[in-house]
């Protein structure tokens, strides 16, 4: 599938925003009975789809009949036909080559029409509409394109199928809650959040509220749910603990809202019952507990839910470059990636992916592991989202490629001792790539100057610096090199062996060109060499997404709004 | 070819309507359709109004010289041009007349934040001995004493004038001054030429190198939060304490409220002492990286800006000058 990791920078900046390197745990058979009332029975999940590159950007029809979704061989726009399991195109433009594809998407009440964001062909993307009784010609237009919103999330329709509820991302990192007129494609701001994002929201069968998520405030913390007028007269918060409240849905007669929240100390399902005037009626309902993470599509007329989940895993693996490897046994296996070994060889630092699902990505945190003792740490950095490390020289200090708590992307550097961050370089154009550098032997950090430049890599005694652009790998130093070779993502020293990750697989550098080198399972990411010159660490292990649906998940009791 | 009958969006992310009461207050491009208002105080036509006759009312002031909208002056943006603002007997305060454009979206009040709402804001200035000077008492006492405004107090709120919905008619009317639709705003909606190529080199900047969007970021270029960038430590010594004497917290020391940046080229001079004249000062305080005293902002570092990149940021400033529109301007 198209969609890579890349083109979705900016966004996961803004709260983790990322589909390609999240992993959903989900406890299916939990998730099963979690939105029914205790005592009833618990209906069983169903597959819907798991074939290599199923995605979860879309969203069910009213009738339950269909997804919408990404072809995965092509990026286009497609449909799921759930009883034939078969792909119907509503797109020709999608390539993966040449960089064009669909990401959301969400299908009018009436079925006839299919909302989504386009990856287009000037680098962001757009908001088009699709019809689907006119698809096999072309029957899809622009509705929204502006540069300056480049990241569009189509969520749900009016009932009258005349307007897109859409969340804009915008370059100075605010997003924004718009009703987009279906035919002319007017936009009417609805409420503006600065660094933060709802990571669902979804307008009530009468058309009258919007309910959303987000945090209480536009600093890091718990989530809260939202209840918006839709002609933006007034807003009222719904539901308020001191823990997550997020990803709320609608009942199909509008009179609760199933929701995730933590307050009890793990991710459970929650509902609250809303009266006409938008207020929660009583306390908060638990329905099931232990919900873990899930990341939920939508709910059809007859209260089927369909959700994504992630099989799979990622650890990390330490061994030499050229032999079998073992995998580190850490305090949360499954989870790791993106591996850095101190300057010494004693210390080992890696990503680990943490917290409630967000639309793709749990929050991913900084682990410091001494391996002389095995012992583990989390590093509070106040970082939305973080990429790849580097240790200092001097192992005060990593350096983070991800993006801070207001968005910026760009390069940081973490303090090991106590998580203290520091500023190096923003994306100044506010753009959709991320920021790569690397460490000086003098302690500073060397920043590409070149636009485009993808990865960085400075030798241990700083005599070769490689930089990787579009279609190039330089050398500078003393023994300059050059080749050409597109897609590279990461750059390593071995030694005075240069090796580089490109498309999924890891290669080294010679004379004779790019050699691949037998990394099994390799997950494509960042990897790192021990000083010794010979031992790697590296992700191993990949995941997928499934589409599953749980059937009548509202109880009949709770049909009827107080 | 998929592509059918493309739209595209220029200037579609237009003014919003908010409906009270029936009503429709149009927002300008650029902000938000909601309007945030208390549930105890929604906003009305008929608030809106009464609080604006009271804003002009130099009869809340101890010598009756001086009304909220004497430094809050309407064709200065609701500024008063001056480095102090000054109250009643000629008394000039420390601090400068703040904006209150887009207050409606205010998380705190005052350069130090020391009012968390509008209504509880509204009337500090009317208290304080070196503004407007009136005692608690005797503020509804003498809105009781002005027989019309007394008599429209009494058809809003169905009671005689008091403290409480005064400054709930007070809150409503500031809240209803918005500032948008300015170049910017349609540069923002997709009009690419609505701001000059300078201008759009210098919003790349204020995004960018400049750091500006670290605080001055949203739909009214504010945080809401508070930041030492430097203006209250000279000489090696703090000349006003900022938020810190609000929260009593040293990391607030010299920390003060984010302004707005809407029409920020008729609301000089600047910083919260009124000690910079021209916005090109302005960024010259900011390219050092402002001034460096012990709890100075984290972002703030030294920009290194060529005088190029300095005039382009001056000239994207003056684009986010537009429209400002108050009491219920635009009623449909």
């Amino acid at each position: 599938m198209a969609v890579s990791r890349r083109k979705c920078y900016s966004v996961q900046g803004l709260r983790n925003l990322d589909y390609d390197e999240s992993v959903i745990r989900c406890a299916l058979l939990v998730w099963s009975a979690c939105l029914l009332t205790a005592g009833e029975p618990v209906p069983p999940a169903r597959l819907i789809w798991n074939a290599p590159g199923a995605n979860v950007l879309g969203a069910p029809s009213l009738d339950g009949k269909w997804i919408t979704c990404v072809d995965p061989s092509s990026g286009n726009l497609a449909t799921l036909d759930i009883a034939s399991g078969k792909l119907r195109l509503l797109t020709e433009k999608g390539s993966n080559a040449a960089g064009q594809f669909a990401y959301f998407s969400v299908p009018s009440r009436d079925g006839r029409r299919v909302a989504y964001a386009w990856f287009n062909e000037a680098g962001f993307y757009d908001l088009r509409v699709a019809d689907l009784a006119a698809v096999a010609g072309g029957g899809t237009r622009v509705l929204f394109r502006n540069e300056e919103a480049g990241f569009v999330q189509p969520s749900s329709w009016t009932p009258d199928n005349k307007q897109v509820l859409t969340l804009f991302f915008r370059k100075d990192n605010i997003s924004q809650i718009a009703l987009v007129d279906a035919e002319s494609g007017f936009v009417r701001v609805l409420k503006s959040l600065n660094w933060v994002y709802p990571k669902k929201m979804e307008i009530s069968p009468d058309g009258r509220w919007i309910v959303y998520d987000t945090f209480a405030s536009d600093k890091p913390g718990p989530r809260d749910l939202y209840l918006l007028a839709i002609d933006g007269s007034r807003e009222t918060k719904l539901v308020d603990s001191p823990g997550e409240d997020l990803f709320p849905s609608w009942s199909p007669d509008g009179s609760q809202i199933v929701f995730a929240s933590d307050r009890s100390g793990s991710m459970d399902a929650w509902s609250v019952r809303v009266s006409e005037a938008g207020q929660a009626v009583g306390e908060p309902k638990l329905v099931k507990k232990d919900l873990k993470q899930f990341l939920p599509m939508g709910v059809t007329s007859a209260g089927d839910l369909f959700y994504g989940v992630r099989s799979g895993a990622t650890d990390i693996e330490i061994g030499d470059v050229n032999e079998r490897r073992a995998v580190l046994q850490t305090r949360t296996p499954g989870e790791n990636l993106a591996p850095a070994w101190s300057r010494d060889g004693k210390k080992l630092a890696y990503l680990s992916r943490r917290g409630s699902e967000n639309f793709g990505t749990a929050a991913r945190v900084i682990v410091v592991r001494d391996l002389e003792t095995g012992s583990e740490r989390d590093l509070a950095a106040r970082l939305a989202h973080v990429e790849a490390l580097r240790w200092s020289p001097d192992g005060e200090w990593l350096l983070a490629s991800g993006s801070d708590g207001k968005g910026r992307a760009g390069l940081f550097k973490v303090r090991v001792k106590d998580g203290t961050l520091r500023t190096v370089a923003v994306d100044e154009a506010g753009g959709l790539g991320g920021v790569t550098g690397a460490w000086k032997p003098d302690g500073s950090v060397a920043e590409p100057g070149e636009k485009g430049t993808r990865a960085v890599a400075i030798s241990a005694d700083g005599k070769r610096m490689a930089t990787a652009t579009a279609s190039q790998i330089l050398v500078a130093g003393d023994e300059p090199r050059q080749w050409t070779l597109d897609g590279v993502t990461w750059l390593e020293w071995a030694g005075s062996r240069l090796l580089a990750a490109r498309g999924g697989k890891a290669y080294e550098m010679t004379g004779q060109g790019a050699l691949p080198l037998n990394w099994k399972n390799y997950d494509g990411g960042p990897f790192s060499v021990h000083p010794d010159g010979h031992t790697v660490a590296l992700g191993v292990g990949r995941t997928r997404h499934e589409v599953w649906v749980i059937e009548h998940v509202f109880a009949p009791s709770d049909h009827h709004r107080p | 070819m998929c592509l059918r009958r493309p739209i595209i969006i220029g200037l579609s992310l237009a003014t919003g309507l908010l409906v009270a009461a029936g009503e429709a207050l149009r927002v300008p491009l650029g902000l938000d359709a909601y309007v945030p208002a208390p549930a105890g105080n929604p906003l009305s036509r008929e608030k809106v109004e009464l609080g604006r006759a009271l804003f002009f009312w130099k009869g809340l002031s101890q010598d009756r010289t001086v009304s909220c909208g004497s430094c809050h002056q309407p064709d200065r943006a609701f500024t008063d041009g001056k480095p102090g603002a000054v109250g009643v007997r000629g008394q000039i305060s420390s601090r400068r007349t703040p904006p209150i454009l887009n207050r409606a979206w205010g998380k705190a009040f005052f350069w130090d934040g020391r009012a968390a709402t509008l209504e509880q804001q509204v009337l500090q200035p009317l208290l304080n001995p070196r503004e407007m000077d009136l005692k608690a008492e005797e503020i509804a006492a003498r809105v009781q004493g002005d027989t019309l405004l007394s008599a429209r107090m009494r058809a809003v709120f169905g009671r005689q004038p008091d403290n409480e919905n005064i400054a709930l008619a007070l809150a409503s009317y500031v809240r209803s001054i918005l500032a948008g639709d300015s170049p910017y705003d349609r540069y923002v909606a997709g009009d690419r030429g609505a701001l000059s190529a300078e201008q759009q080199q210098g919003l790349k900047l204020f995004r960018g190198k400049a750091n500006c969007v670290a605080c001055h970021v949203g739909t009214s270029l504010t945080d809401e939060r508070f930041h030492n960038t430097g203006t209250g430590w000279k000489d090696g010594r703090w000349t006003d304490e900022g938020r810190a004497a609000v929260s009593k917290d040293e990391a607030d020391r010299g920390a003060f409220k984010t302004p707005s940046l809407r029409e920020v080229a008729r609301a000089a001079p600047y910083m919260h002492d009124g000690s910079l004249p021209t916005l090109a000062e302005v960024v010259d305080f900011y390219d050092k990286g402002g001034r460096e005293n012990p709890m100075i902002d984290g972002e703030m570092r030294e920009l290194k800006l060529t005088a190029g990149e300095k005039r382009a940021l001056v000239e994207f400033l003056k684009g986010l000058t537009g429209t400002v529109s108050e009491s219920w301007p635009a009623l449909q």
